[in-house]
C-alpha cells in the first residue's frame, strides 16, 4: 500500500514540474536585465540608491504569502474596475492565476537581484576601472568590458541562492490554485490519504531540483575559479 | 461587479483586531530562533567534526534544508509528527501540537541558516586568539565559552538579524495548517465578514509586518552596537 | 612635448597640489621623488586626467587642455597618448594577459582585433612574457604582473609612459626584472615620467629629478645635482631616510 501511494504520488507530482519550472524561469529571466541595471545604479548614484532601496525594503518586509493573498484578493477586482472604467471587453476573472503568481514572484526576484548585483558591482575593483579609463576606454566601454563581466562573475553564488529561493517561493503558488508541484502533491495526498508519502516525495523533488540548479551554477562558477584564485580545479559553491 | 472601494477606517479597525495576536507570531519567531541557534551550533560542530560520517550527515542535512520550501516542510512535519508521536506512544493532534509543528519546522529552517552563519563567523575569528588561549592553558570548554562563543556571537549578530526577519516572513505560512497567528486571524476576520474587507485587512497585516521587521532590525542594530562597544573596552582590559 | 602649468588640487582643506608646473621634452626621463603624502600619485593621475584638477593647464604637443574641465574628447585623446603603469598593476582580473593588451588596443584605441592581437604578442615578447600570455593575472607573480602591465601600457606605442612606483608593491627579489624592463625602455629612448622610492633606479635612469613635498616642487634639477648636493633641508632629510647608509647615491 505504501509503495502504491509512492507511485501514485510521483505520477501526480511530475505533471506539476513544468509549471514549477515556468514559475522559476519566467520571473528570473524577466528580472535579470532590470536587476542588473538597477543593481548597478544602486551601487552608484545617490537618488537611485534610495529609490531602489525603498523598493527592496518594501518587498523584503512583506511575507510572500501575504503578497499572494493580497494579489489574489485585490488584483482581479482592481483589473475588473479598470476594465469597466475603460470599457475593455476582457473577462478579467478568466485570467489564469499563473500570471498573478508570476507577477508576485517577479517583483520579489527583482528585489533579490537588485541586491545581488549591487554587491557584485561594488566588488569590482576600482583600480581596474581606473586602469581602463587610463587606457582610453569610454565610460560605456568601461561598463561593458570591465564592470559587467566581473559583476556577472561575482554575482554567481548569490544568484544561485536567489534562484533556489525562487523555486521555494514558487511552492506558495498553490495558494492561488496553481497546479504546480505542491498543488498536485496536495491532490495526491487527497487521493492516497498517505500525506507523509505525498509531502515526503514532494520535499525530495524540491531538494533534487535545487541540487541540480546549484550544480549547474557550480559548473559555470568553476570556469571562473582560475580568474579569482589563480588555481584550476578549486571547489565551487558551498 | 466585484469592484470595491478602499476603506481607510477599515484598515485601522483591522489593525486593532489583529495587533493582539502579534504575540503568537512573535512567540513562534523567538522559539524557532532559539531552537535554530542551538541546533545550528550543534550542526556547526558536526560539520567540522573529525569524523567524515558526521560531517557528511551535516552536509546532507544542509542540502535538504537549502531546497526545502517552508510550506512543504511544514506540511511534512505537521503530518509526520503524529506518526512519530504515536510510534513512541504519546498524544493526539491538538492546537498546541500545531504550534509545536510550526516552531519545530522553523527551528529546522533556522538551524541551517545559523550553521552557515556560525561557520562564517568561526572563519572570521582570528586564529591566533585560539592559539593564544591554548598556549596559556585554557581547557577546551573555556576556549569555547570564553573565546569562541562570545566572538562568534558578536560576528554572527548582523546575520542573526537577517535570520530573525526572514523567520518572521517565512513564518507567515503557519496559517496553512490552521495556526492562529497574525495571518491566521486575518483569514478568520475576512471569512467572518464573508470575504468583506479583505484588501483592508491584508493592508493592516502588511503594515504590522513592516513595523515588526523594522523593530527587529532596530533592536539588533542596538545589540550590535553594544557588542562592539564591549569589544573595544574588553580589548584594553585584557583577559579576565 | 608636454607642459603642465599651475596645477592645483584641494581635497577638502588639504592642498594636495599647489601650483605645480613642469615640462618634459621628448626622449627625456623625469623622476619624481619625495615623502609619502607629498602629492606624487595625485600629480600623475592629474596629468592623465583621471581626476579633475581645481586649476591647471596641460599642453601636449598641439593639444591644449583645461585640466579643470578637460571635456570628454580631449580627455580620451590625452589618455590614449599616455601609457600608465600603476603601483598595483591593475590588470583586468577577468582577462588573460594577452586579452588585457588586446582589450586596451581594441576598446581604448579602436584597433581592429587582428592588429591588436599581433601587437599584443609583440609587446609580450618585449617584456619576456610570451609563455604567460594565456595566464590570468591571479596566476602571475608580482614581477610578471608588473611586466604584463608595462606591456599593456606600451602596446599602443604611447608618446609618454607614466609609472607610479612600479616596483613598490613587489618583493625585493622581484624588483630587478621590472627594473630591467624599464631600463630597456629607457635605452630605446622612451619618454617617461616616473614616481619611485627606488632612488638608485632614479639616479641611474633619470635625466632630471623633481622633489615634491606638501604639493609643491621644492627642488628640481639634474640627477647628480639633486641627489648628491640637495639644496633644501627637506630633500636632504628625505634622501637620508630612503638611501642606505654609507652610500653617496650612485
Amino acid at each position: 500500500m505504501a509503495a502504491n501511494a509512492f507511485v501514485t504520488t510521483i505520477r501526480e507530482i511530475i505533471p506539476g514540474l513544468p509549471l514549477t519550472l515556468v514559475l522559476t524561469a519566467v520571473p528570473l529571466v524577466l528580472a535579470l536585465v532590470p536587476g542588473v541595471l538597477l543593481g548597478y545604479l544602486r551601487s552608484r548614484g545617490r537618488l537611485a540608491y534610495y529609490l531602489t532601496g525603498a523598493y527592496v525594503t518594501l518587498f523584503r518586509s512583506l511575507p510572500v504569502v501575504l503578497q499572494i493573498l493580497f494579489a489574489y484578493s485585490w488584483l482581479p477586482s482592481l483589473l475588473a474596475g479598470l476594465a469597466a472604467a475603460r470599457g475593455w471587453t476582457v473577462d478579467v476573472f478568466a485570467i489564469s492565476p499563473v500570471w498573478y503568481a508570476i507577477a508576485v514572484l517577479f517583483f520579489n526576484t527583482l528585489a533579490a537581484l537588485i541586491e545581488v548585483y549591487r554587491s557584485a558591482f561594488s566588488a569590482v575593483p576600482a583600480r581596474e576601472v581606473e586602469a581602463a579609463r587610463a587606457a582610453g576606454f569610454a565610460e560605456s566601454r568601461v561598463f561593458i568590458q570591465v564592470r559587467l563581466p566581473q559583476a556577472f562573475m561575482f554575482a554567481l553564488p548569490n544568484l544561485a541562492s536567489a534562484t533556489v529561493n525562487l523555486v521555494r517561493m514558487s511552492a506558495l503558488a498553490y495558494l492561488m490554485t496553481v497546479p504546480e508541484m505542491t498543488g498536485r502533491a496536495r491532490m495526491a495526498a487527497g487521493l492516497t490519504f498517505d500525506t507523509i508519502t505525498a509531502y515526503g516525495v514532494l520535499l525530495l523533488a524540491y531538494v533534487a531540483l535545487c541540487f541540480l540548479i546549484d550544480s549547474a551554477y557550480d559548473l559555470i562558477y568553476g570556469r571562473f575559479m582560475r580568474r579569482l584564485h589563480g588555481t584550476a580545479g578549486v571547489r565551487g559553491l558551498t | 461587479m466585484n469592484y470595491r472601494t478602499f476603506n481607510v477606517n477599515e484598515v485601522a479597525s483591522a489593525a486593532k483586531d489583529l495587533l493582539p495576536h502579534a504575540g503568537t507570531s512573535i512567540l513562534i519567531l523567538l522559539a524557532a530562533l532559539a531552537g535554530g541557534i542551538l541546533m545550528g551550533l550543534l550542526l556547526t560542530f558536526l560539520l567540522h567534526a573529525r569524523s567524515p560520517v558526521l560531517s557528511l550527515i551535516a552536509r546532507i542535512y544542509l542540502r535538504v534544508l537549502r531546497g526545502a520550501p517552508a510550506v512543504v516542510l511544514l506540511l511534512l512535519v505537521f503530518y509526520g509528527l503524529p506518526v512519530l508521536f504515536s510510534l513512541i506512544g504519546i498524544g493526539t493532534l491538538t492546537q498546541t501540537n500545531r504550534l509545536f509543528a510550526v516552531i519545530l519546522t522553523f527551528a529546522l529552517m533556522a538551524s541551517a541558516q545559523m550553521a552557515n552563519v556560525f561557520t562564517a563567523a568561526y572563519g572570521a575569528i582570528p586564529k591566533n586568539q585560539l592559539e593564544a588561549a591554548k598556549a596559556v592553558g585554557y581547557t577546551v570548554r573555556n576556549r569555547f565559552f570564553h573565546v569562541w562563543l562570545p566572538q562568534g556571537l558578536r560576528l554572527a549578530l548582523p546575520n542573526l538579524a537577517n535570520t530573525a526577519t526572514w523567520l518572521l516572513k517565512e513564518g507567515a505560512v503557519a496559517y496553512t495548517i490552521g495556526v492562529l497567528d497574525l495571518v491566521g486571524h486575518a483569514q478568520l476576520r475576512i471569512s467572518s465578514q464573508y470575504g468583506g474587507g479583505a484588501v483592508e485587512t491584508y493592508t493592516a497585516l502588511a503594515l504590522i509586518f513592516f513595523v515588526l521587521i523594522r523593530l527587529i532590525e532596530v533592536l539588533f542594530h542596538g545589540l550590535e552596537r553594544r557588542a562592539s562597544v564591549h569589544l573595544v573596552k574588553g580589548a584594553g582590559s585584557g583577559g579576565r | 612635448m608636454i607642459r603642465v602649468t599651475d596645477l592645483t588640487k584641494m581635497y577638502g582643506s588639504l592642498r594636495a597640489l599647489d601650483g605645480v608646473s613642469l615640462a618634459i621634452e621628448k626622449g627625456e626621463i623625469v623622476t619624481v621623488i619625495g615623502p609619502s603624502g607629498g602629492g606624487k600619485t595625485t600629480l600623475l593621475r592629474m596629468i592623465d586626467l583621471l581626476e579633475p584638477a581645481d586649476h591647471g593647464r596641460l599642453q601636449f604637443d598641439s593639444l591644449d587642455v583645461d585640466m579643470h574641465r578637460p571635456g570628454r574628447t580631449k580627455k580620451l585623446a590625452v589618455r590614449r597618448r599616455i601609457g600608465f603603469v600603476f603601483q598595483q598593476f591593475n590588470l583586468f582580473s577577468h582577462r588573460t594577459v594577452r586579452q588585457n593588451i588586446v582589450d586596451v588596443l581594441c576598446f581604448g584605441h579602436g584597433w581592429p582585433k587582428r592588429d591588436a592581437e599581433a601587437a599584443a604578442d609583440e609587446a609580450l615578447l618585449d617584456v619576456d612574457l610570451a609563455d604567460k600570455r594565456d595566464a590570468y593575472p591571479a596566476e602571475l607573480s608580482g614581477g610578471q604582473a608588473q611586466r604584463a602591465a608595462i606591456a599593456r601600457a606600451m602596446a599602443a606605442r604611447p608618446d609618454l609612459l607614466i609609472l607610479d612606483e612600479p616596483t613598490s608593491a613587489l618583493d625585493p627579489e622581484l624588483t630587478g626584472e621590472v627594473a630591467a624592463v624599464i631600463r630597456r625602455l629607457a635605452s630605446d629612448g622612451m619618454t617617461m615620467l616616473m614616481v619611485t622610492h627606488h632612488v638608485d633606479l632614479a639616479a641611474e635612469l633619470a635625466d632630471r629629478v623633481l622633489v615634491l613635498a606638501d604639493g609643491r616642487i621644492v627642488e628640481e634639477g639634474f640627477v647628480h645635482d639633486v641627489l648628491d648636493n640637495p639644496q633644501t633641508d627637506r630633500t636632504a632629510a628625505f634622501l637620508e631616510r630612503v638611501r642606505p647608509p654609507g652610500r653617496s647615491g650612485l
